[in-house]
């Protein structure tokens, strides 16, 4: 008992989107307790600490906001809270973390006997991990549906996080097979072409560098790149670094080469940002052998014997200078920069990892570039490409007659035959011994035909799957019914009465066609209620259909007259199966009153079908 | 296909041949028959290349006694095509013959391409990879490394010398890259086993230079029988290859470089002297004699030859001033001292060849007969003092070619001494250059060796002129319309910008900010409208740099960005490359590129751009000489002079066929399609236009000229939507454009 309580400032948030409400958090032994400064605004809670599971904490990247996530195992519920910034959420990280090892090592017992006294008892998947977090959160931010269901379930407390998710593991698990999905590639825009910005007022100019556009500097200048593995932290800070990085940008883009020259001159470190020409001609070299040879233009000029040194003709009108491409170094052009940019865009490769800060940034793109390396090494099917790169680049297919087809057409030499032996076959169902070949004599066949029809007969099926007056029943009136529809709006109409509906409305019946379908597949598949939890979970998620229905009746009442039949027609449906799914309900409570009983859900499914085609 | 011209059975590896192809072979076949030359133009995207291997290989197998195909082209990877065409073609004419068919054909390229030997063909330029092989292979080094096994010797020419006779290559097509893979494997080094299986292939594919520089020609080409069919493909700039292959300059680099190579060859001699003094003895006796008894040299001895042409070899004794190497290396020192003191000055000044020997000779005492021996008696030096790094003696051998040309010719030359580039009058940089005026001198010996020579190109107009300026009789000259399925051409002169102000590239616009503007937002709608891949010529490299950079302030190449990604051509033949090779899979994966690169550069002279690789060519305007450089002032007057050439005349032609050959590449076949801006108001008139190719002016309409930005890209959308459709692509009736064999047979029955 030697833990002090934590105060702190947090603002609780209902769900990852929200603002929050803000508050006091108070932990301590027993638990964490939060109030609202406003006592209007919100809830308090109360969270004992033997109901805590878990803790997440956001990732420390300066200028995003602290957040801590408090999981819990009653009902799976979980909190959010965001704190002002990471030193105030320090204090409240480590008190949590206390609690959960007092739990782990003294209160093993009482956390055992809350779980099993909970309905459901939590098992170890359904502890959130950050990955799993993070991947529900994307789930969540590329769904705006979604989003609004969640918000709406999870926020109301009618589903809890896990249940809400249970139902959508292909989506995560989608997700989490993400890497095989198609990758985004680079931006096409210079970002590493920074430009400076001014206020205008004072001296100053600001460079804004995110880590993706240094990660573009870093694949697109070499040196930089090196310069920055070698030096920082060892030799300078980050900071240091960048600035020199963008001093040097900022000299050369004024045009101050001279004074950009001085500095270089003076400043060693500030020299080698220009002094990329070995790593880059290292680079040209290792690629100019992988070159497409009917381009390769460097090899022309070793046959080229106008251009042997002194002789030819030097000053041609048709000539230019040759003081461009001599004087040593090779002068840095905005050419170069978007041959190079075009290039690296090109082989796009993004990193694996995050852009979070520079050092990993770095670090990730040397992994990269050794990787390709290693991967070219290994490449043996090069030289098979470019012997075909260079067939593909002489032939005229004009000039050639129709491709022979890649397929073999199918010839049946006596079709008659053919089919007749698919029929036997066909007949034979599941009995067949392999005589199914089309040799088998006319006699044979017919007496196992014979035979078959005798078996056929008493092997029908007895216990279908809907009593077949009733089946015949519902075909009919669906035809009626769908003859009498097309009667009455004709074939158009049909084809999307949605369309015609106002936007807004249109919206609002989606979502509710979402969220009642949401609420059912819940509500079904809480039965049978064997315990407590699934009892109250049934009553909640009955009284938010409750609640819906309200909402639908109202919708429908408020609608305008011309649409209410439209709409009371698209609603029907859904009316439906929610009194389905009260008059279950009451059924139960009903039978439950006298015994537990096993209750017949079969046809559920049914009901749920006419609702997806709405929606 | 298989079909009969003349009674010629011509073997052609596709089921279909264009019209055009079929009259091409006609007239190639006439000329072969008559033994002469010819000039053919024949739009690209037609297939001249199999057209001509698969007339000339068919008549070859006809006609026993016609002896090689030497089939020239410009660059290494026009080779590779050709070659891969070849390959082809043969395998056809074997499917269809058996074993008579089989011929050898080889590319033959510098041992900068072919050497694999990892440790020398590494090393940077060709000079150097040339004295790295000459370090291994040179007959005295080996003669050494007899007694001294210490001395590194290339493993691959001892290989290829101990097989002797029996290396040999067995007949097949190779190309580069598979004679550098049959070297590997057998351990024979490919460059010299090429040039000796020269003598006895079928086919030879290589540059252009090997047959018209007399310093490759010497030593590559000398051996080629008379019988050979020479063909010039792509042979639309063969003028200035003739002009530069016998032009020198000299710079101040090449006169210190010179007198830092005197005082080693000085230093050698007395090395030599002291160690054996018998060597020099030798040699002074040969050169008493005369030269021809060094004249069998093994090959790995032998690098560039005389400067002059053959004819114009003096075979006789060296005169005796400068036998004895001290008086040849006193001798070298005056004249690089006169040349110095020449290039001393401050006024552009201007010289025939017969002026300056006269003031050699008045000025350093140094007599015309003596300069033209120069080349050889340096030669026979190096030779002699056993020099093998011959890359660092390129200075003193630039100084002894232009000495040898000075004094072996007299007319058709010019000798131009500038103190700076007029372009840049503030930066000094003297230079003596001798250059040729008169483009027939150096492809006369060619014109004369062999039975056929065949010049072709897509864009030889006006036809007429070629013949003058190379001076011979072609036996028939023709261009050829291109009949097409669809108008899957589309050429248009662009006048104005959107804001309907003229656009030009003319000096006094073409810093306009206006212009340069209207430009940009002409790239700008194209990229948003025009698929795959965009290719703008500039006129010329600081033009695009300075272009790029405006356009780079302006924001237009952010925007052009969002849609394609940008390559551009530089002077560093490496990374523009490797910006082409980009640019190529930026168009595989389907979102197109912008590909910028200049008129007279190398990326316009042979890389194609045809089907995806680019739908749209603009030529930003008209790519005009430097109209002010002294050479070719000269050689405008030259022209006048002799061939009554009008100046603006071959000024607008030299401009109108570089715009065409940049346009040109869009296109491949007649499946292929595309569109060519000419962004120039000066296009519109007449005597600009009326110098295009006939196939290209055939399809520019009256409604497609003189438009603004905006009227192109509505003309470009329609184009481009019209392409889209399916079409019939063996054309109907009359005009068909797709001939099959049953065709071609009822025509031969006519």
């Amino acid at each position: 008992m030697d833990m002090p309580p934590v105060t702190v400032r947090a603002k609780f948030l209902a769900n990852p989107k929200d603002t929050g409400i803000a508050g006091v958090l108070m932990i301590n032994v027993q638990g964490l307790k939060w109030t609202p400064n406003d006592p209007t605004s919100g809830v308090p809670l109360d969270v004992k600490s033997s109901n805590i599971t878990t803790h997440q904490c956001s990732k420390e990247v300066p200028g995003k906001k602290a957040f801590m996530k408090v999981l819990t195992d009653v009902e799976g519920r979980s909190y959010m809270f965001e704190f002002q910034n990471y030193d105030e959420r320090a204090p409240a990280r480590d008190a949590v973390s206390n609690v959960l090892a007092r739990n782990k090592v003294g209160g093993s017992a009482p956390a055992v006997a809350s779980a099993s006294s909970a309905a459901k008892p939590t098992h170890g998947g359904d502890q959130l991990d950050p990955v799993e977090m993070g991947r529900r959160m994307k789930l969540l931010q590329q769904d705006p549906d979604l989003l609004k269901l969640h918000q709406q379930l999870v926020g109301g407390n009618v589903l809890s996080e896990v249940e809400f998710w249970a139902t959508r593991k292909n989506l995560l698990e989608d997700e989490q097979g993400g890497a095989q999905k198609q990758r985004t590639g680079l931006r096409s825009a210079m970002l590493a072409d920074v430009r400076p910005l001014t206020d205008g007022r004072s001296n100053k100019v600001t460079f804004n560098l995110t880590p993706e556009i240094i990660h573009q500097i870093f694949a697109e200048k070499p040196a930089v790149h090196r310069a920055f593995l070698m030096n920082v932290p060892s030799k300078m800070t980050e900071s240091a670094f960048w600035t020199k990085y963008c001093r040097a940008e900022y000299l050369y883009r004024t045009k101050n080469s001279a004074a950009a020259a001085a500095e270089a001159a003076e400043d060693e470190d500030l020299a080698v940002f220009t002094r990329d020409d070995d790593i880059i001609a290292e680079s040209a070299r290792h690629k100019i052998q992988r070159v497409d040879p009917t381009l390769d233009m460097a090899a022309d000029l070793n046959d080229d014997y106008l251009s042997l040194p002194g002789h030819g003709v030097l000053r041609d009108g048709a000539k230019e200078s040759v003081e461009m491409n001599e004087g040593g170094a090779r002068k840095r052009t905005i050419i170069h920069d978007i041959n190079r940019h075009a290039a690296v865009v090109l082989e796009g490769s993004p990193l694996d990892t995050e852009l979070k800060d520079t050092t990993t940034v770095a670090h990730a793109l040397a992994r990269a570039l050794q990787k390709d390396i290693a991967n070219e090494a290994a490449d043996r099917g090069a030289e098979k490409r470019r012997t075909e790169r260079i067939s593909l680049m002489t032939e005229m297919e004009d000039l050639q007659g129709p491709p022979p087809s890649s397929f073999v057409p199918l010839t049946i030499q006596d079709p008659r035959n053919y089919f007749d032996s698919q029929q036997s076959t066909g007949l034979e169902g599941g009995t067949t011994t392999g005589s199914n070949s089309a040799t088998v004599s006319p006699a044979v066949m017919l007496s196992t035909f014979k035979a078959q029809l005798k078996n056929f007969q008493p092997k029908r099926q007895r216990d279908p799957a809907i009593a077949p007056d009733l089946a015949f029943k519902i075909l009919t009136d669906m035809t009626q019914h769908i003859a009498s529809s097309r009667h009455t709006t004709g074939t158009a109409a049909e084809r999307n009465i949605l369309e015609s509906l106002p936007r807004a409305t249109r919206d609002e019946l989606l979502q509710h066609s979402n969220t009642a379908n949401e609420l059912l597949r819940h509500f079904w598949a809480a039965y049978p209620l064997t315990n407590k939890a699934l009892i109250e979970k049934a009553t909640r998620l009955k009284d938010a259909m409750a609640q819906l229905y309200n909402r639908i009746q109202s919708m429908k009442e408020n609608a305008a007259t011309d649409a209410r039949h439209q709409l009371s027609r698209l609603l029907q449906p859904m009316c439906q199966t929610l009194d389905a799914a009260f008059a279950h309900f009451e059924g139960e409570a009903a039978k439950k009153a006298e015994a537990v009983k096993r209750a017949k859900i079969a046809a559920r499914p049914n009901l749920n079908i006419a609702l997806d085609g709405v929606s | 296909m298989k079909f009969k011209i003349d009674g010629l059975t011509v073997y052609f590896p596709y089921e279909y041949i264009y019209p055009e192809q079929y009259d091409y072979m006609m007239d190639l076949k006439r000329t072969l028959d008559a033994r002469g030359h010819c000039l053919l133009e024949m739009p690209t995207g037609t297939g001249k290349t199999i057209t001509l291997l698969s007339l000339i290989t068919s008549y070859m197998l006809a006609n026993p006694s016609v002896g090689k195909l030497i089939y020239c082209t410009r660059t290494v990877h026009e080779m590779e095509k050709v070659l891969e065409e070849l390959r082809k073609l043969q395998a056809y004419q074997e499917k269809c013959l058996g074993k008579v068919a089989k011929m050898l054909a080889l590319g033959l390229s510098s041992r900068k391409n072919l050497c694999v030997l990892p440790e020398v063909s590494g090393e940077g330029s060709r000079e150097s990879v040339d004295a790295g092989c000459r370090k291994l292979t040179a007959s005295w080094v080996r003669a050494l490394a007899l007694d001294n096994p210490n001395i590194e010797l290339c493993s691959f020419y001892e290989g290829y010398e101990k097989s002797g006779a029996d290396a040999l290559l067995p007949t097949g097509v190779y190309t580069l890259h598979d004679l550098r893979a049959f070297g590997r494997e057998r351990g024979w080094c490919p460059y010299f086993l090429a040039r000796h299986m020269i003598q006895f292939a079928n086919v030879v594919v290589y540059n252009y230079q090997y047959l018209l520089d007399p310093k490759v020609a010497g030593i590559i080409s000398k051996e080629m029988e008379k019988e050979c069919v020479v063909v010039f493909d792509e042979a639309h700039n063969i003028d200035n290859v003739c002009i530069e292959a016998l032009s020198v300059n000299i710079r101040q680099q090449t006169l210190d470089g010179a007198t830092r190579n005197l005082s080693q060859v000085t230093q050698l001699i007395e090395k030599s002297k002291a160690t054996d003094a018998n060597r020099l003895r030798q040699e002074y006796n040969r050169l008493v004699e005369g030269l021809a008894q060094r004249g069998n040299l093994p090959g790995s001895d032998t690098w560039l030859a005389n400067p002059a042409l053959p004819q114009d070899i003096l075979q006789e004794a060296v005169p005796g001033n400068i036998r004895r190497a001290e008086h040849f290396v006193a001798f070298l020192k005056r004249l690089v001292q006169y040349i110095k003191a020449r290039m001393n000055t401050e006024q552009v000044e201007s010289e025939s060849p017969v002026s300056f020997v006269t003031s050699l000779q008045n000025q350093a005492g140094i007599d015309q007969k003596s300069l033209k021996f120069c080349y050889d008696r340096l030669h026979s030096l190096l030779l002699t003092l056993e020099v093998t790094n011959t890359d660092e003696f390129m200075h003193i051998q630039t100084i002894c070619d232009f000495a040898t040309l000075v004094g072996t010719y007299t007319r058709g030359f010019t000798i131009i001494i500038e103190p700076y580039d007029e372009r840049m009058p503030n930066i000094p940089d003297p230079v003596l250059q001798l250059s040729c005026l008169d483009s027939s001198l150096a492809i006369k010996p060619v014109f004369e060796k062999f039975q056929s020579v065949v010049i072709t190109s897509g864009t030889l107009s006006p036809i007429d002129l070629y013949p003058r300026l190379l001076n011979f009789h072609p036996v028939i000259s023709n261009s050829y319309k291109m009949t097409l399925t669809r108008d899957c051409l589309c050429p248009m002169v662009l006048t104005r910008g959107s804001d309907q102000l003229p656009v030009s590239t003319k000096f006094d616009m073409r810093s306009d900010p206006g212009v340069v503007r209207n430009y940009g937002r002409l790239l700008l709608e194209m990229v948003t409208a025009v698929p795959d891949g965009i290719v703008c010529f500039f006129v010329s490299y600081s033009y695009m740099d300075g272009i790029v950079n405006s356009w780079n302030e302006m924001g237009i190449l952010q925007d052009v960005m969002q849609h394609k990604l940008v390559f551009i051509e530089t002077q560093d033949v490496v990374e523009t490359t490797l910006a082409l090779d980009n640019y190529r899979r930026a168009c595989d994966c389907g979102r197109g590129a912008v590909f910028f690169s200049v008129a007279r550069g190398k990326v316009a002279e042979g890389i194609d751009f045809d089907r995806h690789y680019g739908r749209l060519v603009i030529m930003y305007g008209v790519p005009f000489q430097y109209t002010l450089s002294r050479i070719l002032r000269a050689r405008l007057e030259y022209l006048r002079e002799t061939f009554q050439i009008k100046e603006n005349d071959f000024l607008t032609f030299d401009a109108v066929r570089q715009a065409a050959q940049c346009v040109g590449r869009v296109i491949r076949s007649k499946a292929d399609y595309g569109m060519m801006i000419f962004a120039d108001k000066r296009y519109n008139r007449h005597d600009k236009r009326s110098k295009l190719p006939g196939w290209i002016l055939s399809h520019l309409r009256d409604a497609h000229l003189n438009l603004s930005t905006d009227m192109s890209v509505h003309i470009a959308r329609e184009f481009l939507r019209r392409m889209a459709q399916p079409y019939d692509k063996a054309g109907q009736g009359t005009n068909a454009t797709l001939l099959s064999q049953a065709d071609l047979e009822r025509m031969e029955k006519k």
